[in-house]
């Protein structure tokens, strides 16, 4: 009773959590409540394709099931796609356990554990809540309608061993999954450990991406041929029987293949067969459950992170005064620059964009001479347009949203003797430190990977990228003033993210922007037929969006005035 | 107290003479909201507000307050939980907009010059303000670049403050990896570094050690004592009782207050502690109050 009472607690903490975060607090005007009910449009649209795949999961599970059990469908060939689809499923599930922990803190448990809440029950709680993931969630549904499936196709002892081999698959799954996360979120309790491992894990996890491009075969010709061949021979040799024997012996114990053995032991009614795959699962999802138990108390014991400290306790002095730039602006600019990039989402938007472009330009390197893929990857100006522009995206987290990014810190600028252009250019001024330094990466790897194309073509393309800049900065200002959210650049998930209308219209605003750079060149090379006249084109394009961006950011400093005391709520977490 | 005199740059006006401790303010006991003795210009006052009013909605947080600190004064600004404290440090800092009233800070006007007036003010407010990716030092360096000090000042600056907070092992540390205490010592350094006129502190004793307690105390009487003026909130009345000379209690949104100690004092019953004082002005009899019998 104690147990049961102390999990009804808990599940209705995380329920009412979750509806005040929706609801928000009182302290608020009527354009911070537009915000919040515009920000909800993304979740609620999320919900409903999550909607949408459990219902289409279901309907096919059920079909699946009843075609299995009538004969209608072969039920090796059924249920080797059933395994398959287990298994990719089992994959995705652990990946995102791997990921979750980046995304979140563990700090909500300090209340709880002041409480007299047995630790056994904050495992069993954070177990079941596995079960909110939408990937288990949408696998349980298309299992459990499988099963009805079966029975309505006739065989109601098949569709019994499905339901009871889905139910323990799932059970492992949900344990296995706890236990990864649960293993990662103990590793990550330093928080240097923590966003060094999320770096890793996004750059490795990008790169990786794109090895299978790295290592398919160069000759087009070959490769096509290969592929029909092979083709043919699938469709004339592919047999699950065999299939299955070329499996390796440990491959027998894993989730999908007891639930596809047990379905197929059920359907030929081999009883004692099928009760052994489902208590090998269950004894699987038992170990796994007290596997990460153990974890978990681990992890709850060691909710302090570890506090290593850097060496040098020499003082230096400030940072030097940015030119153009009031001291109070280049103090905001330094702060904003410094602040972004010891965050996983800044180091990422420096370090992702140019390096993963380069390597794509690598693997383009490898195709035919007459495929657009490879003529792209020739020209390197075209690698170094493209890398801005995804550096420009990547940087939305911090530029469309200026204010709510600093959370405390936005306060000590406010507090600051410092007006409201001062913290208008300051942020620019930052902003344009962090895409320099992203330019000089973009620059070094185009080079380095693509040393081609005409140089006037490379320099009018940052001349070009300089203008997008300018035009984007009172956009930049506008958004990050009218739609603030308080975010955590640590993170890379959702909690990391700006406000998702600031984001759209920042992708729209980079596109439009950069549209005249490529006409610029587009025009030189096609209709002026002057690669020079590329620089004069966008020397020009840079002068009108100077003398367009810059007295708009001085317009849009205004509506940070405006909004003070709405962006101070927001610094504060309110 | 500073390693070096230099001032923010804009600081525009010298310190009046006639801003000494105690010059007396009597003690008003208000039950309204109204205004008082209007708008004008008070040159010997710190802090100056008229019928300050602020409301989230239809919730009113702070209730028309007329607030007179003094020059020079410790003022140490008391309540019970939610009476409106931060909300009217907040207003004075700039970070709220008042709904009603007039207010000066060091007789300028904040609304029309919040810059003027910032360049003059150091604040430690309810929730530090700091930014968890800089370091300690550049926390510092920072606010001294903002407030147009040389380099050569907030590195002097800097050094002695991190000393006298035994913050200078851990000024290369990202204010992320700061204790609690370690946060609020950083953020009073913040405060201090310009060498303010006058200091809001926000529960600036909260969480720091005794040691440090100790010294940021003496620091601040220190700093009055040389003419400076320091408006504190506090629920710790050992520390008003010891450094403020004047105090103002709120409650309820309402400055139901204001006054030297001695006048507080004076206006009670002879013996009565500051607690008791406070008890009482505030309105929580303990009669009032349900008596737990299921405890114990």
């Amino acid at each position: 009773m104690e147990t049961l009472g102390a999990l009804r607690a808990i599940i209705s903490l995380r329920w009412r959590m979750l509806k005040n975060s929706i609801s928000g607090g009182r302290k608020r005007d009527a354009l911070e409540q537009m915000s919040r009910a515009l920000a909800l449009v993304v979740p609620i649209l999320i919900a409903s394709l999550s909607i949408g795949s459990f219902v289409a999961i279901s309907i096919i599970g059920f079909m699946g099931g009843r075609a299995i059990a009538s004969g209608l469908l072969d039920t090796a060939v059924g249920l080797f796609i059933l395994r398959m689809v287990f298994g990719v499923a089992s994959f995705a599930i652990i990946a995102l356990a791997l990921v979750t922990p980046t995304q979140s803190t563990v700090t909500r448990y300090t209340r709880l554990l002041l409480l007299p809440i047995p630790r056994r029950v904050l495992h069993l709680v954070e177990v079941l809540a596995t079960l909110a993931d939408p990937w288990l969630a949408v696998m349980a549904a298309g299992l459990v309608a499988f099963a009805v499936g079966m029975l309505a196709g006739g065989r109601p002892g098949a569709a019994l061993a499905a339901l009871i081999s889905g139910g323990a698959g799932i059970a492992v799954l949900v344990c296995l999954s706890s236990l990864t996360g649960f293993l990662v979120a103990w590793f990550m309790k330093s928080r240097r450990r923590s966003e060094l491992f999320t770096l890793l894990f996004v750059l490795t996890v990008s790169v990786v991406s794109f090895i299978p491009m790295y290592l398919a075969p160069i000759d087009q010709e070959g490769r096509d041929a290969r592929r029909s061949e092979d083709r043919a021979r699938r469709s004339r040799q592919f047999n699950v029987e065999e299939f299955n024997r070329s499996l390796p012996s440990w491959s027998r114990y894993i989730p999908s293949e007891l639930y596809g053995r047990a379905v197929a032991d059920g359907l030929r009614g081999e009883t004692v067969r099928v009760a052994a795959c489902v208590a090998t699962l269950f004894l699987q999802a038992g170990l796994l459950y007290l596997f990460s138990s153990r974890v978990h108390a681990r992890m709850l014991n060691s909710l302090e992170g570890d506090h290593s400290r850097r060496r040098s306790t020499g003082i230096k002095g400030p940072e030097a005064r940015l030119p153009l730039l009031s001291p109070g602006a280049s103090a905001v600019a330094w702060a904003q620059f410094r602040g972004a990039l010891r965050t996983v989402r800044g180091r990422l938007t420096i370090l992702l964009p140019g390096p993963m472009l380069g390597i794509m330009t690598f693997a383009f390197h490898r195709v035919p001479q007459e495929n657009w893929a490879r003529h792209a990857a020739d020209q390197g100006y075209l690698l170094l347009g493209a890398s801005i522009i995804f550096t420009f995206y990547s940087l939305h987290a911090v530029s469309m949203n200026f204010f709510g990014s600093d959370r405390a810190g936005f306060t000590r600028q406010l507090l600051a003797p410092l007006s409201d252009r001062d913290l208008a250019w300051g942020k620019i001024g930052g902003f344009a430190m962090i895409v320099g330094t992203g330019l000089v990466i973009c620059l070094a790897t185009s080079l380095a990977v693509a040393p081609s194309g005409p140089p006037a073509y490379w320099i009018a393309t940052i001349i070009g990228g300089a203008a997008a800049f300018m035009l984007l900065c009172p956009v930049a200002i506008w958004f990050s003033a009218i739609f603030p959210v308080a975010s955590d650049l640590g993170k890379t998930g959702s909690g990391g993210n700006p406000h998702p209308l600031p984001m759209i219209a920042g992708t729209i605003c980079t596109a439009l922007f950069a549209l005249p750079v490529a006409g610029g060149i587009v025009m030189s090379e096609y209709m002026l037929k002057s690669q020079f006249s590329a620089v004069l084109l966008m020397l020009v394009y840079l002068g009108i969006a100077a003398g367009v961006g810059i007295p708009l950011v001085n317009l849009a400093s205004r509506t940070i005035g405006a909004r003070r005391e709405n962006l101070a709520l927001v610094a504060q977490g309110k | 107290m500073m390693p070096n005199d230099q001032r923010a740059p804009a600081a525009p006006q010298a310190r009046p003479a006639g801003a000494e401790r105690g010059d007396g303010v009597p003690l008003q006991t208000r039950t309204d909201g109204d205004g008082g003795s209007g708008g004008t210009k008070s040159p010997g006052k710190a802090i100056e507000t008229h019928g300050l009013r602020k409301e989230f909605g239809e919730f009113v947080a702070v209730d028309g307050i007329d607030l007179l600190v003094p020059r020079g004064s410790f003022y140490g600004f008391l309540g019970p939980n939610g009476a409106g404290k931060s909300t009217t440090i907040k207003c004075l800092t700039g970070l709220l907009t008042p709904t009603a009233g007039t207010f000066r800070v060091l007789d300028m006007d904040p609304i029309a010059d919040p810059v003027g007036v910032k360049r003059q003010v150091g604040v430690v407010p309810e929730d530090l303000a700091l930014f968890d990716r800089l370091s300690g030092a550049e926390t510092l360096g920072f606010v001294g670049q903002v407030h147009g000090l040389d380099a050569k000042s907030i590195r002097a600056r800097s050094q002695e403050l991190l000393a006298l907070m035994d913050l200078t092992k851990a000024a290369n540390e990202l204010v992320a990896d700061y204790s609690h205490g370690m946060r609020k010592k950083i953020a009073l350094s913040a405060a201090l570094l310009p060498a303010p006129r006058l200091l809001f502190l926000d529960e600036p004793f909260e969480g720091i050690d005794a040691i440090a307690s100790r010294q940021i105390k003496d620091l601040l009487a220190a700093f009055v004592k040389n003419g400076g003026t320091v408006f504190l909130t506090t629920h710790v009345l050992e520390i008003v009782e010891r450094l403020c000379d004047f105090i103002g209690i709120i409650n309820k949104g309402r400055l139901v207050t204001q006054g030297s100690m001695a006048d507080l004092r004076a206006g009670g019953v002879e013996g009565q502690s500051l607690e008791e004082r406070f008890m009482e002005i505030v309105g929580a009899s303990k009669s009032a109050l349900p008596t737990l019998d299921w405890l114990g």
